[in-house]
């Protein structure tokens, strides 16, 4: 057959695959294999439609086929596809070795084989395959590829944790890049860049050097950074070097931060060696940049830096630079009226006196010329005014206020926010971020203070009123748009968390590191259909991400960018290992589970096809990475608490107690899932208590005595999980302040009754299993909990219209979310066991009664179908009178009223609203959606959008479990 | 105060200050890569002394002949950090790894209503060389501004086209 006929033939099919139109491709493809049956690439491309299709099974059977002899290009390439759609990388090694050794020397192939190396971090191979490219080819890139592929067998390949051998890979890897200098054959940049790269893995500092210097490096690399050398003088200690190199880069650019501290950190290492002379040389110099300078930190920020690093290194700085106080004083007069004015000085303050503190920011606030009765005059004595209220907050000011201050506080913060934004904001354009906001944004952080202090929901309400006020007038503006999603969720008001969540349009890589402020909070939810977009989009991005990162590490190869190829495998296992990842993925199954509404088959059959593989936990917890923005909200907390503790030591440690919680939470949930998935699938495996042979019997591949310990170990595990996070006495971290980390969910999972009733459901469903009669301990164990979650529910108080403390409404919503979460999953295990042992009983009398003649004299203690029949209804009964419960129980969620609409709550402030503005659009096509969220209404809305969930939710499980 | 230094991969997970801004778009993780892998060079980070991302920029270098030349793909400041010269100095930044890759010029392409960022350019030293019709989104036109670097020592590249063209004329 001619070649360009079927590639005709074959367009088609390739068009519609590129469209995505997979069913269409499949269809066209079948049409051209009825006339060609055995064309490889037809085949090749039916797999790859199927794959798409989700018919992975079929499509498998022909790669497996094809697998033996593919040749031409074109099939290769397509079979890559799948491949790497069904995750099976080292398939692509083998078809292109087999293809390349039938062609030696084929560039194309053996690129591509590299290539399909580079996807599995073979190094070893890739070393072998780019020198037989070399050799077939004498091109350089290709000998940089073995080259670089030495590297990593160096620095991350098996050999990298022997010294001895790792050295001598890299040595060896120089030496081949020696060879071409001598020989006067460099091309490239990237080649001369690795080059350096190899001398800095062995420490050969000297050799950067001398190399830096040498006309293939200034020839080939003309834009090498200087940052190479400054980090080559660090390492060799070179500090007069640095000195003066950091000194020139100054004179250059005097608000270089970097060259600053590169400056100082020399200056202080020469001055340790004893030249005290240096203290004062460093002196002159920066007054000199801060005399020439025309306003920039840079020169300021240095001196407040070397007053630092005297004082750390026991050197006396207020005799050569006078009160620390001052200096501070003077960086806000100058730079106060920036936004980073704030930022720069954060960094400054702890160095100042405790006793000073508060003195200090009543100077600040003085110097702003703003008290009571004035008000700023220009923007610049605006942001001076903001800036010396927040530097007020972190140095503690705040801290010891009573109720009425903070409250006075706060009306004044409203009150300012209210005259400049009319005074200075009025006509900013929808994408800017007005000034004036940085009012209202602190006015809701002392707020919350004040919620604190009375523990009071209500007052968070108010707040939410008030930044919904500043997202009508300025709705860009994104520190307002987290505050308010923080606390929506402090106050259990998901249907408030989401529309916030919705005008954040979090997207890719922030579904990772934002997750944590919505993502990761929404199974507390109950609103199903709000969360499981968020769970798909999110895993999507995941598994899209580590498939599509892959190959930029063939780019990189292509292009030569050799010092990016580390980083790329680092940023890959960091996105695979996030904790978040994880936790969605398990939360993402459970929530199917839960959610199941078919009857008992469809269940069943859906279940089966999630391929839960409860056998092997295969979550790397050790590996687990945080990968959360943790400073995406700005906070200006007091830098100590009352006690003169350090408030950002502690929320470093709620940072990293956070992670550890929510790890066990994850064993735990995973956990949860794997015993659940487990009990299911051992239902429905043929019964364990018959003698031997049972392999056969029913023609199972899974040994019994394998499904029994492996069962057996799960459950342990379970149990262990559960005893052990009861004795580690984790606390909820500390809600002190707005932007805390809001407290693990695992609080919320261990106080439920989990535990008991996944441990006896477990213990039930393998004793009816084994057809003992121990089932009836658990049954009635099941039972007893069931009991205790039906007092919880009975004993629960309604809301109705008492105040609230600030997490009651959550606590309580959480559980109730919880409470069903268990009576969903116990519903589908028990409707499994249900249909296994009441069919059963039915359709294989004649069978059964032959087993229990045959086991009724060697075991008293065995259960009868019968009897099993009844103990699953048993507890069913039990179920169904819970669910029904729960349904009834549903209004005692009902939220609080809110008493004011936003107008009423403005006026409470005297602030009369202005009729809803019109934001100005910028004349461009960048808009802006304007966010109103009525406050006075949404609480009621996600109560009600909650208990239509849960309500439809309880209703499928009874109808579930509806048997007599 | 600024410090600069390549941007890294890890970097994506903390420049939320700077993306959140509804001027700035966040991109799948592609398009940051293939930039990290093809032109690591041109994309750099500004960083504040207190460690946040300030600001980035990322661009590349193409073309052939005289036609070789600097391109800025995105230039993004985080709101807090405005009005401090970041900007300036990120593009001073492109501008020297372009003189080193003895590109002839530096071009940028910015919606027509944007003036804050036309003004600016312009006081850096960029023209408008022409006009790209329905560039962007929502059919936007844009302006493709340039400014000469020493290698084009006739600035033969800032000499503006009088006539609009079509983004698929551009080469």
């Amino acid at each position: 057959m001619d070649n360009s006929v079927n590639e005709r033939r074959l367009r088609s099919v390739f068009d519609a695959i590129d469209l995505g139109n997979n069913k269409k491709a499949l269809q066209e493809v079948e049409k051209v294999l009825k006339k060609t049956p055995n064309l490889k690439t037809g085949l090749a491309l039916k797999a790859l439609a199927l794959i798409r299709l989700g018919r992975e099974t079929e499509s498998q059977i022909i790669i497996d086929e094809l697998e033996k002899n593919p040749d031409d290009d074109s099939t290769l390439q397509v079979m890559t596809y799948c491949y790497r759609e069904l995750d099976q990388l080292d398939k692509i090694c083998t078809i292109y070795s087999n293809a390349a050794k039938k062609q030696p020397g084929n560039e194309e192939l053996l690129t591509q084989l590299f290539m399909a190396h580079v996807r599995v971090n073979d190094y070893k191979s890739q070393q072998a395959v780019a020198l037989q490219l070399f050799k077939a080819k004498p091109k350089n890139p290709y000998y940089f590829w073995a080259i670089m592929s030495i590297v990593l067998q160096a620095l991350r390949g098996p050999d990298s944790k022997d010294k001895e051998k790792s050295k001598v890979l890299l040595s060896l890897a120089q030496r081949m890049i020696d060879k071409l200098i001598k020989e006067d054959k460099i091309e490239a940049e990237q080649e001369v860049q690795l080059y350096i790269n190899i001398l800095e893995y062995q420490e050969k500092y000297e050799d950067v050097l001398n190399f830096l210097q040498t006309n293939v490096c200034t020839n080939f690399f003309p834009s090498a950074p200087i940052s190479i050398k400054i980090e080559i003088f660090k390492k060799l200690k070179k500090w007069n070097d640095l000195m003066l190199l950091a000194k020139e880069l100054l004179e250059e650019d005097p608000d270089r931060w970097d060259y600053y501290q590169d400056y100082l950190l020399s200056c202080f290492e020469l001055i340790k060696t004893g030249d005290n002379s240096i203290i004062n040389i460093c002196f002159n110099f920066i007054s000199e940049l801060i005399k020439a300078s025309t306003k920039v930190r840079g020169p300021y920020l240095a001196r407040l830096e070397m007053f630092k690093r005297m004082r750390d290194n026991k050197l006396d700085p207020e005799s050569l630079m006078g009160e620390y106080e001052v200096l501070l004083l003077d960086y806000f007069r100058i730079f106060g009226n920036k936004k980073c004015c704030v930022n720069d000085l954060k960094l400054f303050l702890e160095y100042l006196d405790t006793d000073r503190r508060s003195q200090f920011a009543s100077k600040l606030l003085q110097d702003t010329g703003i008290n009571s009765t004035s008000l700023p005059q220009n923007k610049d004595q605006l942001q001076k005014h903001i800036c010396s209220l927040q530097i007020s907050r972190l140095c503690g000011s705040q801290l010891s206020l009573s109720v009425e201050h903070l409250q006075a506080l706060y009306s004044a913060l409203t009150l300012h926010y209210e005259h400049s934004f009319s005074a200075f904001d009025k006509d900013l354009l929808s994408t800017d971020i007005a000034t004036s906001d940085q009012y209202a944004i602190l006015a809701a952080h002392v707020m919350y203070d004040l919620a604190i202090k009375l523990n009071s929901s209500e007052r968070l309400v108010e707040t939410l009123q008030f930044l919904n006020y500043l997202l009508r007038n300025s709705p860009s503006n994104f520190h307002a748009k987290l505050l308010c999603l923080q606390i929506f969720h402090i106050l259990g008001c998901p249907l408030g968390a989401h529309k916030i969540y919705d005008a954040l349009d979090v997207k890719h890589v922030q579904l990772d590191s934002m997750g944590y402020l919505h993502c990761a909070h929404l199974p507390l939810s109950g609103i199903n259909t709000l969360s499981k977009p968020i769970y798909d989009q999110t895993l999507k991005f995941f598994t899209a991400s580590y498939k599509d990162s892959l190959e930029y590490l063939a780019m990189s190869y292509k292009f030569g960018s050799f010092s990016k190829l580390q980083e790329f495998m680092d940023f890959r296992e960091k996105l695979s290992n996030s904790l978040h990842y994880s936790m969605i993925s398990v939360e993402a199954l459970l929530q199917e589970i839960v959610c199941l509404n078919g009857n008992h088959q469809q269940n069943y059959l859906q279940f089966q096809n999630m391929r839960i593989e409860p056998n092997e936990d295969r979550i790397k917890y050790e590996e687990l990475t945080d990968n959360r923005d943790l400073n995406v909200m700005l906070r200006w907390d007091p830098i100590y608490d009352e006690k003169q503790e350090s408030v950002y030591d502690k929320i470093k440690e709620i940072e990293k107690e956070s992670f550890i919680q929510d790890t066990e939470l994850l064993q735990l949930r995973s956990s949860l899932l794997r015993l659940v998935a487990a009990s299911v699938d051992l239902i429905h495996l043929p019964y364990g208590n018959i003698n031997s042979n049972t392999k056969e019997h029913n023609g199972h591949n899974t040994s019994i005595e394998g499904v029994d310990e492996n069962y057996k170990i799960i459950l342990e595990s379970w149990i262990e999980l559960n005893s052990r996070l009861k004795k580690s006495n984790y606390q909820r971290t500390s809600s002190q302040f707005l932007v805390n980390l809001l407290p693990s969910r695992l609080h919320y999972i261990i106080q439920l009754p989990y535990d008991k009733v996944f441990t006896s459901l477990g213990k039930f469903v393998y004793n009816l299993w084994m057809s003992n009669d121990k089932a009836k301990v658990f049954a009635k164990d099941i039972q007893d909990a069931f009991i205790e979650i039906k007092n919880s529910l009975e004993n629960l108080k309604p809301i109705g219209d008492n105040p609230q403390s600030i997490f009651e409404y959550r606590d309580i919503q959480s559980n109730f979310i919880g409470f069903v979460e268990i009576m969903s999953l116990c519903s589908f295990v028990l409707s499994n066991c249900y249909e296994k042992y009441n069919q059963n009983q039915s359709q294989s009398s004649s069978s059964k009664k032959k087993k229990q003649t045959s086991n009724v004299n060697d075991n008293t203690n065995t259960l009868s179908l019968k009897e099993k029949g009844v103990l699953i209804l048993d507890v069913i009964k039990e179920l169904k009178n819970l669910l029904s419960l729960a349904e009834s129980c549903l209004v005692k969620l009902k939220p609080q009223r809110i008493e004011k609409t936003l107008n009423e709550y403005l006026a409470s402030l005297s602030i009369i609203p202005k009729e809803s503005k019109k934001v100005n659009q910028p004349d461009s096509t960048t808009t802006v959606l304007s966010i109103d969220i009525d406050i006075h209404t949404i609480f009621d809305e996600s109560y009600h959008q909650t208990v239509k969930e849960l309500s439809l939710l309880i209703k499928d499980k009874l109808k579930l479990i509806n048997v007599k | 105060m600024t410090s600069l230094r390549p941007f890294v991969c890890n970097d994506m997970f903390k420049f939320n200050g700077v993306n959140l801004d509804p001027l700035t778009e966040t991109y799948g993780l592609s398009f940051y890569m293939q930039y990290l892998a093809h032109w690591p060079e041109y994309f750099q980070v500004a960083v504040a002394p207190s460690g946040e991302i300030m600001g980035y920029i990322m661009g590349k270098a193409e073309g052939h002949g005289e036609n070789w030349h600097g391109h800025v793909t995105a230039l993004s400041v985080s709101p807090d950090y405005r009005r401090l010269g970041l900007a300036a100095t990120l593009m001073k930044f492109l501008e020297d790894v372009s003189e080193k890759k003895r590109c002839f010029f530096v071009d940028l392409f910015v919606r027509v209503s944007n003036q804050i960022a036309i003004n600016m350019y312009k006081l850096l030293g960029y023209i408008v060389y022409r006009t790209v019709l329905e560039y962007y989104s929502g059919d936007e036109n844009a302006y493709d501004m340039r400014k000469a670097l020493k290698r084009d020592v006739d600035k033969k590249s800032m000499i503006p086209l009088s006539n609009p063209v079509r983004p698929e004329d551009i080469d």
